[in-house]
């Protein structure tokens, strides 16, 4: 899929095609791939015309699709907190970044972070939870092409895990994947999965999130390993695993 | 600034919240990650301003908002 930046201060790139009037658009603008933060396929979502045209620069230009705008938004990571906002607001339009400075939390609600609509959100959970179910007896890793679907700087950071690979044939980063839970790394030898983050956050979905993770390594007969860059980030983790139970995971401090 | 600052606290505590139907809860960890992180990369003045929105959200916020709140602020100090 083709890879753009469209998340300037006009919500466009120069190198976004020009749109005209009643312009055919093109097949890969209603339907993309939906990847998250770590290139996890969430689901195929195909959409309509109307929807294709809803990212816009003063109707001038066109962006791709809300996957391909997600796929650019590294503006996230760095810069300023102008970068942040803009990038918060640039995948909803105008309106809703409007109706987001007003405190619409709906309007924010899928900025930024996939574009996912709740069905297919749900849908995606489901299958998920499926083959989880499934495989669980099998501890099988098995490697997964990932979309580059992150910051520069987490990408550097997770192709740097122990293990980490890419497919020889599509260049493509690819993640072992066990039990329907994703890592970045693995160390086949020690029977170790890696997770690598550049920040530890305890939000309750964050602690949701290391439980599932325990879990897998677990039901598989592994351990896991956090990797952060700084000693703080390692103490919040521990702090967290502690506080959960989770005594399969090991923290260790991976400078960047 | 403290406009812009609102809107990313908007967006991370929607995150923060947000039920799983609403968002894919794998999807909402890797982009409160991403964004906590860039909120620390800030530079000093802008990361005050987001500070101050924040101080300012958390003393109105209730329920799990206010827990949501109180969490990124132990995030941010480096707790």
């Amino acid at each position: 899929m083709r890879r753009s930046r469209c998340i300037a201060a006009s919500w466009a790139s120069s190198s976004c095609p020009s749109a005209a009037s009643n312009q055919p658009i093109a097949s890969e603008l209603v339907s993309d791939n939906v990847y998250d933060y770590r290139g996890r396929l969430l689901a195929v979502r195909g959409h309509g015309i109307a929807t294709a045209n809803v990212i816009y620069d003063g109707g001038s230009r066109t962006c791709p699709t809300f996957g391909e705008l997600y796929r650019c938004n590294s503006a996230i990571f760095t810069g300023n907190l102008g970068a942040l906002a803009a990038a918060v607001g640039a995948v909803t339009g105008v309106t809703d970044i409007i109706d987001c400075a007003k405190g619409k939390l709906s309007a924010c609600g899928w900025a930024v972070a996939g574009l996912t609509p709740a069905g297919k959100i749900a849908k995606a959970a489901k299958a998920a939870k499926t083959a989880k179910a499934s495989k669980a007896a099998k501890a099988e890793v098995r490697w997964i092409d990932e979309a580059a679907a992150m910051s520069d700087d987490a990408a550097r950071y997770q192709a740097g895990a122990f293990g980490a690979r890419s497919n020889a044939l599509t260049r493509a980063g690819q993640a072992p994947e066990l039990n329907g839970v994703r890592f970045d790394g693995f160390d086949a030898r020690a029977g170790v999965l890696i997770d690598r983050k550049l920040a530890v956050t305890t939000f309750p979905k964050s602690q949701q999130q290391a439980l599932c993770q325990s879990e897998a390594l677990a039901a598989g007969g592994y351990r896991g390993r956090w990797e952060v860059p700084t000693a703080a980030e390692a103490a919040r983790a521990t702090r967290m695993f502690r506080r959960l139970g989770v005594s399969n995971i090991d923290v260790s401090v991976v400078p960047r | 600034m403290t406009a812009m600052a609102n809107i990313v606290l908007q967006q991370i505590l929607f995150l923060a919240t947000a039920s799983d139907s609403e968002i894919h809860p794998d999807v909402a960890v890797a982009q409160l990650e991403a964004l906590v992180h860039a909120v620390r990369q800030l530079p000093e003045a802008e990361r005050e301003a987001f500070t101050q929105a924040l101080s300012a959200r958390i003393s109105v916020a209730v329920g799990n908002e206010h827990d949501a709140l109180h969490e990124l602020e132990e995030m941010l100090d480096g707790k």
